[in-house]
C-alpha cells in the first residue's frame, strides 16, 4: 500500500503504523508501538498538532488535507498531506490518519504561495501606496499651515521676551525708583496719611519684579537654540541640586539617584527642569521631617506618536520618577498644579512658575510629566523622555 | 473611544481587589471560566478580550500597534484606566505574562502581583538561552498555518493541553474563538513567537509568581527557571498539569496555587 498509515490514541501514544510509514521515517515499526507521536513529528508540526490539528479532529471528528511535517529517524523533515477519522467506542478513542507524502506538491506549493503572497503584497503596497499618496498630500498642507503659526508664534515669544526683559523693566524701575523718593521724603518730614498705601505700592512692585522675571525666565525656554547632545543626568542633576540649594538658601535635605542611564537632551534645560523640580520639593517640604529626594529612572517602550490618532511607533523612553516625602497635595489637583501660576498652597514661597516651566521643558523635549501625590505623605513627578531622537529634529 | 466595549470588558464578583484575567494567544476570556469564580466571593473579577480576539470590536483593531506586545500592554493600561482600578492582581496565561510585565513597569500605580501561568521571556532559543523553539521552527509553523489556509483562530481551541480527562470542548467556546480575524490571529502569533522580554524582567517591582506547568513544549522548565532568576521578587511553583493551559485542564490545581500564593503574601504582610 504506497500510502503511511497510523492509529493514534487521544493521549497521543502510537498504537498502530503500517510498513510503508515505518520506510518512510527510517524506523522498524517496535520502535514506534507504545510511542508517543511527538517523536515523529518536527517541533512546529507538534506545536501546528496540539493548536489546530487535533483540537480541530476532536471537534468535528474528522480532518482532511491537512499539511505538515513529520521527522525521520534520521531527523529529516518529510512534507505530507494527512487525512484523518475519529472514532469512539465505550471510553476509548481512536485517530486514524492516512498521510501521503508531498515533496512534488509542496514544491509546487511554495511557488504559488509565493507568488500569491508577492502578488498580495504588491497589491496591497499599492493601495497603500495610493492612500498613503492622499494621506501624505494631506498631512504636508497641514503640516505647512501649523509651522506657519509656530514660526509666527515663535516671533512673537522672542518679541515678548524683549517686552519683558526690557521694555517692561523700565517702568517698573521708575515706579521704585519715585517710590523710593516719596518713601525717603516721609523719613525725613514724618509719615503723611498716605504711608500704608506706599508700602502697599513697594509691596507689589517687588511682586511685579519677580513675576515678570519668572514669566521671562519662562519665555526664554522657548526661544533658545541650544542643540540636543548625549547628557549625563547624573552630573546635570548634581549641579540642579546646587542651583536648587543656591536658590533657596536651604540645603538640608538627602538627594539619592539610581542608575540613570544617559538620553539625549537640551542639557541647560535638564538642568533647569530638575532644579524647579528640586526647588518645589524643598518648598513643600514638611517642616519637622527631614527632606528625602529620590530620582530612578526606568527604560519603557512609548508610542512616539502622541497627537496622530492611529499612528504607532514604539521607540525606547526613560520613565523617570522624582519622589519627595513633602506636604503632598490632593492629586486630584494634580494637572492644575502644572499650569501657570497656579499654586495650591498660598503660604509657599514660589510663584507658580516651576512646573509650568518643567511642562514646558519637558514637553520641548517631546516627552510627558505627570504626577501622583498623596497628601501628607509626598509628591511623585513621573518624567518620560525619548532616550534619542530622529537626527533632523 | 469607549474601551469597556473595544474589549468587551466584564466586571465580575462581590470584592474590590480586582483580579485582572488576560488571555493568552489565540484565545479569549472564556478560557477563564473554570478559574474566576473561585474568586468571585472576595474580589472584583476583570475579564476582557484583546482587541483582535474573542468578542472585541476587531474595526478597532490597528497592525501598527499591535506590532509590538507594548500595543497589548495598552490595552491592559486602557482598561485600568477607564475602570480606575488600583492595587490589581494581574493574572496573565502565556504571552499575557509579559504583557503584564511591559503595562506593570510603564504604570507601576495600578498594579501590586502579577501571577503568570505558562510565561517565557522569549521563545526562540539564544546563547545559553533555551526558549524551547530555534527560529526555524517558529518560521515552519507559520508556514504550516498558512499552508493549511486556516488562521490558527479558525480552529483554535483552548487547546495547547495534553490532559486527556478532560472532555472535549463545548461547541460556543469553540465559536468565540472561530469568530478571530485569521489575519489578525497571524500577526499575534508572529508578535507571540518572535517577541523578546528578557531585557524588561528586572523592571518589574511587584512580586510575582510563576506557574510552570509539566512537559510544557511552549514554556519548558528552563523558562521558569529563567524568569526566577531574573524576575525580583519572584516565586516559581511547578505544576503537575501537563501541556500549557493548566487553567483549562487542571483548574482545580491552578486554584489552589493561587490562593497559596495570595493568602501567603497576605500573611507575609500582616506579619
Amino acid at each position: 500500500m504506497p500510502c503511511a498509515c497510523l492509529v493514534f490514541g487521544d493521549e497521543g501514544t502510537l498504537e498502530f503504523v503500517n510498513t510503508y510509514l515505518c520506510e518512510v521515517l527510517g524506523y522498524e515499526p517496535a520502535e514506534l508501538i507504545g510511542q508517543r507521536l511527538d517523536r515523529i513529528l518536527t517541533l512546529s508540526s507538534r506545536l501546528f498538532y496540539q493548536t489546530h490539528f487535533f483540537p480541530l479532529l476532536r471537534l468535528n471528528g474528522k480532518v482532511s488535507e491537512i499539511f505538515f511535517s513529520l521527522r525521520s529517524k534520521a531527523g529529516e523533515s518529510i512534507p505530507v498531506m494527512v487525512n484523518a477519522t475519529r472514532d469512539i467506542r465505550g471510553d476509548k478513542a481512536t485517530n486514524l490518519c492516512i498521510l501521503t507524502t508531498v515533496w512534488e506538491r509542496q514544491k509546487y506549493e511554495t511557488e504559488i504561495l509565493e507568488s500569491k503572497k508577492s502578488l498580495q503584497k504588491a497589491l496591497e503596497s499599492n493601495d497603500q501606496l495610493k492612500s498613503l499618496q492622499t494621506k501624505l498630500e494631506e498631512n504636508q498642507q497641514d503640516l505647512d499651515r501649523q509651522i506657519t503659526i509656530l514660526t509666527q508664534r515663535n516671533q512673537e515669544y522672542v518679541q515678548l521676551n524683549k517686552v519683558l526683559s526690557h521694555d517692561l523693566q523700565e517702568p517698573i524701575r521708575k515706579i521704585a525708583i519715585y517710590l523710593d523718593i516719596v518713601l525717603n521724603a516721609e523719613r525725613t518730614n514724618g509719615n503723611s496719611a498716605l504711608h500704608p498705601h506706599f508700602l502697599r505700592i513697594q509691596t507689589s512692585v517687588t511682586r511685579l519684579r519677580a513675576l515678570t522675571q519668572c514669566l521671562q525666565e519662562f519665555v526664554s525656554v522657548e526661544t533658545s537654540e541650544e542643540s540636543l547632545i548625549t547628557i549625563d543626568l547624573e552630573s546635570l542633576i548634581e549641579k540642579a541640586k546646587n542651583k536648587a540649594i543656591e536658590a533657596t538658601d536651604f540645603a538640608d535635605f538627602e538627594l539619592e539617584t539610581t542608575e540613570l542611564p544617559p538620553i539625549e537632551a537640551h542639557a541647560t534645560q535638564i538642568i533647569l527642569l530638575f532644579t524647579e523640580l528640586i526647588k518645589n520639593a524643598i518648598q513643600n517640604r514638611k517642616e519637622h521631617v527631614r527632606l528625602s529626594i529620590a530620582i530612578r529612572s526606568v527604560t519603557v517602550s512609548e508610542n512616539t506618536y502622541q497627537f496622530s490618532k492611529d499612528k504607532y511607533r514604539y521607540m525606547d523612553y526613560s520613565r523617570l520618577e522624582i519622589s519627595d516625602n513633602g506636604k503632598g497635595f490632593d492629586n486630584q489637583y494634580g494637572t492644575y498644579v502644572m499650569g501657570l501660576f497656579n499654586k495650591l498652597d498660598p503660604e509657599s514661597v514660589g510663584m507658580g512658575v516651576g512646573l509650568a516651566l518643567c511642562k514646558k521643558i519637558v514637553s520641548n523635549h517631546y516627552g510627558a510629566i505627570s504626577v501622583n501625590s498623596l497628601k501628607d505623605i509626598g509628591s511623585t513627578f513621573i518624567i518620560t523622555l525619548p532616550v534619542g531622537h530622529p537626527v533632523n529634529l | 473611544m469607549n474601551v469597556l466595549q473595544r474589549n468587551n470588558v466584564r466586571v465580575l464578583g462581590k470584592g474590590t481587589t480586582p483580579l485582572l484575567f488576560a488571555h493568552g494567544f489565540g484565545c479569549a476570556q472564556q478560557m477563564w471560566r473554570y478559574i474566576w469564580p473561585a474568586f468571585e466571593e472576595h474580589y472584583k473579577i476583570v475579564l476582557f478580550d484583546y482587541v483582535g480576539s474573542g468578542q472585541s470590536d476587531i474595526s478597532a483593531y490597528n497592525p501598527e500597534r499591535y506590532a509590538n506586545l507594548n500595543g497589548y500592554a495598552e490595552d491592559i493600561l486602557d482598561i485600568c484606566r477607564a475602570l480606575d482600578l488600583k492595587d490589581v492582581i494581574f493574572v496573565g496565561h502565556s504571552v499575557s505574562s509579559m504583557v503584564g510585565v511591559l503595562a506593570s513597569v510603564k504604570a507601576p500605580d495600578y498594579f501590586q502581583k502579577i501571577i503568570m501561568i505558562g510565561p517565557s521571556a522569549r521563545y526562540i532559543n539564544d546563547h545559553g538561552y533555551v526558549g524551547g523553539f530555534e527560529r526555524s521552527d517558529i518560521e515552519e509553523l507559520l508556514t504550516t498555518m498558512e499552508r493549511n489556509y486556516i488562521g490558527w483562530a479558525n480552529f483554535l481551541g483552548p487547546a495547547i493541553m495534553k490532559n486527556p480527562d478532560v472532555p472535549a470542548l463545548s461547541q460556543e467556546l469553540t465559536e468565540s474563538f472561530c469568530s478571530t480575524d485569521p489575519i489578525i490571529a497571524r500577526q499575534f502569533a508572529e508578535v507571540t513567537f518572535l517577541s523578546d522580554n528578557r531585557r524588561d524582567l528586572n523592571k518589574v517591582r511587584h512580586p510575582s509568581l510563576i506557574m510552570q506547568c509539566s512537559d510544557d513544549m511552549v514554556a519548558p522548565s528552563e523558562v521558569g527557571h529563567y524568569l526566577k532568576d531574573h524576575l525580583p521578587e519572584s516565586t516559581l511553583v511547578q505544576m503537575e498539569a501537563t501541556g500549557h493551559c493548566p487553567h483549562m485542564s487542571a483548574p482545580e490545581e491552578t486554584i489552589r496555587l493561587m490562593k497559596q500564593y495570595l493568602q501567603q503574601l497576605t500573611q507575609s504582610v500582616t506579619a
